[in-house]
Formats: C-alpha cells, structure tokens, sequence
C-alpha cells in the first residue's frame, strides 16, 4: 500500500495525501519509505499502542507532516491521545501534532 | 511525568529480551523502572519472554531470580499443559508456587499451540474462586465478550487493548470497575493510551471514583488455585 501510496504522490505532486494509521502494522517500513514525499502526510491512531511510534513518526518524516487522528467512533480517541501524551513530545510538538499541522494542511499552507 | 497523577499496578508486563524484538523494545529491570516512574505505576505483575519464547520451566525460574528484592514486582508464571511440560508435574508446581509466592500465571494457548476453548468453561463453572483475566483483547471480541462476563462473574479483562468508544462505560454499567485491571502490555505497548484512556472516562463518567478500582493499586490481589491442568488466578489479599 505504501508503495501505491508514493506513487500517486509522484504523478500527483500537488495533491496532499494523508496515509492512514502510518501503514497499520508495517508501520515502521512505511516511513522509511513516504520519508522522501513531502506530500505525504501520516496519521498515527491505531488500535495497537507501539512504543515509540508517535517519536518515530516525527524523527523520519519530520514534524509538520504528522496529524493527530483518532479512528472515532471505532476507538476511543482518549486511547490515541494517550499515544500522544505518553509518547515524549515536547509541548510544541503536541500542539503541532493535535492542531496546528492540520490546519495548516487544510487551509492550503505548508506546501509540499 | 506531572500528568499520570493516580498511582496504578501494572497488571501486563514483559520483562526480558524476546525472540524477536522490534525498535530494542525490550525491558531489563532498571528500563523497567524507568517506565514505571514515567507513568507513575507503582506495582507490576511480570512474566518473563524467556517463559514465553525459550521454555516455560527455565523462564519462570530465571524470572524469579531477575526480580529477586524487587518487592513492587510481583512474578507470573507462564504454564503448560502438562502433558507437553512433563517437568512440571502438579504437585511439584503447587510446591514451588507456594515457595516462590506466585500467585498468577498466565496461558498462551495459541502462542504454544495448545486448545483452551471448551476446557476453560467447565473449569470456570467448576472453580468460582478462580479469576480469569483475558489479555491482549480488542475491539473485536466485544459481542462474545459480553455474554462471557454475563455467564461468568470469575471473568475479567485486561485493558491495554479493549479500547472502543465506550468500552470502559458499558462494561462498568454492567459489571462494575471489578471486572477489569489496568495493564499496559510493555513493552510492545505505551503506557500513556491505557492509562489515558482511562483517566478520561473516569473523570467524565465517575465523580465517586468507584471506578479507581480498574488501576488502584491495590486491584491486583492475586492468588493461585490448583485446577489439575490448569491454573489461574483468584482474589485473595497479597501478603
């Protein structure tokens, strides 16, 4: 999937796009690999809390490119924010994980 | 960290290198404690990867020996079968927890390949005392898991991976804060999701704090009952 993933970020270098879950289980290979795709964003909620995958996520992609997403109503977004919480951010970084990255996304700036 | 103000046993806890380990998630003694100040959990219940990956009877032992005057850490036994563990014969077991103070043990029926299913439920009618806690659950098991709880007040959950969206109310509704235990699965899982996840519909739902119980720490008083093949965990007070 991840390799879908940049190629349509390849041929499609003006679109945003956001990879659900970091890739799910393969997580860890899926930034290696969207880590060069500035246009690819990644969403760290999952139903399984790995260690270190919030840290990891901004230490290879880079912090403007982590969103905060929940997966509610399916899991309780308190579990993902304890993600977040527990997961050695520093303040800055949690407020540009849980908002300011997104709105920067959404409202057209932090271009790619 | 300020923000895991309530104290909690940790009732799901790996200690030692596994077989295979991922990002050096791995737990000797003083990581364990480093992330037990962290996340202000003041009390583990542990099994060892060596009970798990290597052999049962050498990983238990060797647990007891890396824990040895750590009194916050409170050992669990891996079992088998006995008829696949012909070292561990019942009344050579029963002796060695009652030397050794174990007072839990915990299954891996699909992790060693052996059937649980069917078994489990006539020990459960047969052994009320017996406390079962089912781990490493998800949002999936929901629909039989309710119905199991109904049937058997001997059953309880472990956390770490129940996490729907009002998973915690609606087990609390029906059954109470007795049925479940805070455990965070480390080290494969962060702490912070579980305990957040809980610390959230405690303070929305439970202004009595009833439901501190789930992570209290005294929420893991753990016993042992002998079941022929079998043995899992009753309520009795820690000595």
């Amino acid at each position: 999937m991840a390799y879908q993933l940049v190629q349509l970020a390849k041929n499609f270098p003006n679109v945003k796009f956001i990879m659900g879950h970091t890739g799910g289980d393969v997580w860890f290979d899926c930034l290696e690999i969207v880590k060069p795709y500035s246009n690819i964003y990644v969403e760290p909620c999952s139903s399984y809390a790995d260690r270190d995958k919030l840290r990891l996520s901004i230490d290879t992609v880079g912090l403007e490119r982590v969103l905060f997403g929940s997966d509610f109503t399916l899991i309780n977004p308190a579990f993902v924010i304890g993600m977040v919480e527990g997961g050695n951010l520093t303040k800055k970084e949690k407020n540009a994980v849980y908002f300011e990255n997104a709105i920067k996304l959404l409202k057209g700036g932090n271009d790619a | 960290m300020a923000q895991w103000m309530r104290e909690y046993f940790d009732f799901s806890v790996m200690l030692g290198k596994p077989t295979v380990v991922f990002l050096d998630n791995w737990l000797d003694i003083d990581k364990l404690k480093q992330e037990m100040e962290q996340f202000n959990i003041k009390n583990s219940l542990v099994y060892h990867s060596y009970s798990k990956d290597y052999d049962a009877f050498f990983g238990n032992r060797y647990l007891i020996e890396e824990i040895n005057g750590q009194t916050n850490l409170y050992p669990c036994w891996t079992l088998l079968p006995f008829d696949i563990s012909p070292l561990n014969n019942p009344q050579d077991l029963y002796e060695d927890f009652k030397k050794y103070n174990i007072r839990s043990v915990r299954l891996f029926p699909e992790y060693h390949n052996f059937l649980l299913e069917g078994e489990i439920f006539s020990i459960l009618r047969s052994h009320p005392n017996l406390r079962l806690v089912l781990v490493e659950l998800t949002y999936h098991n929901s629909r039989n898991l309710f119905p199991l709880l109904k049937d058997y007040p001997n059953v309880s959950i472990e956390l770490s991976g129940y996490i729907p969206f009002l998973g915690i109310e609606g087990i609390y509704k029906r059954f109470r804060a007795e049925r479940m235990f805070f455990g965070s699965d480390l080290p494969l899982k962060s702490p912070g999701a579980t305990i957040f996840y809980i610390d959230s519909r405690v303070a929305i739902n439970d202004k009595n704090s009833q439901n501190s119980r789930v992570f209290c720490k005294y929420s893991s008083y753990l016993s042992y009952s002998y079941l022929g093949n079998i043995y899992g965990l009753s309520t009795c007070p820690i000595s």
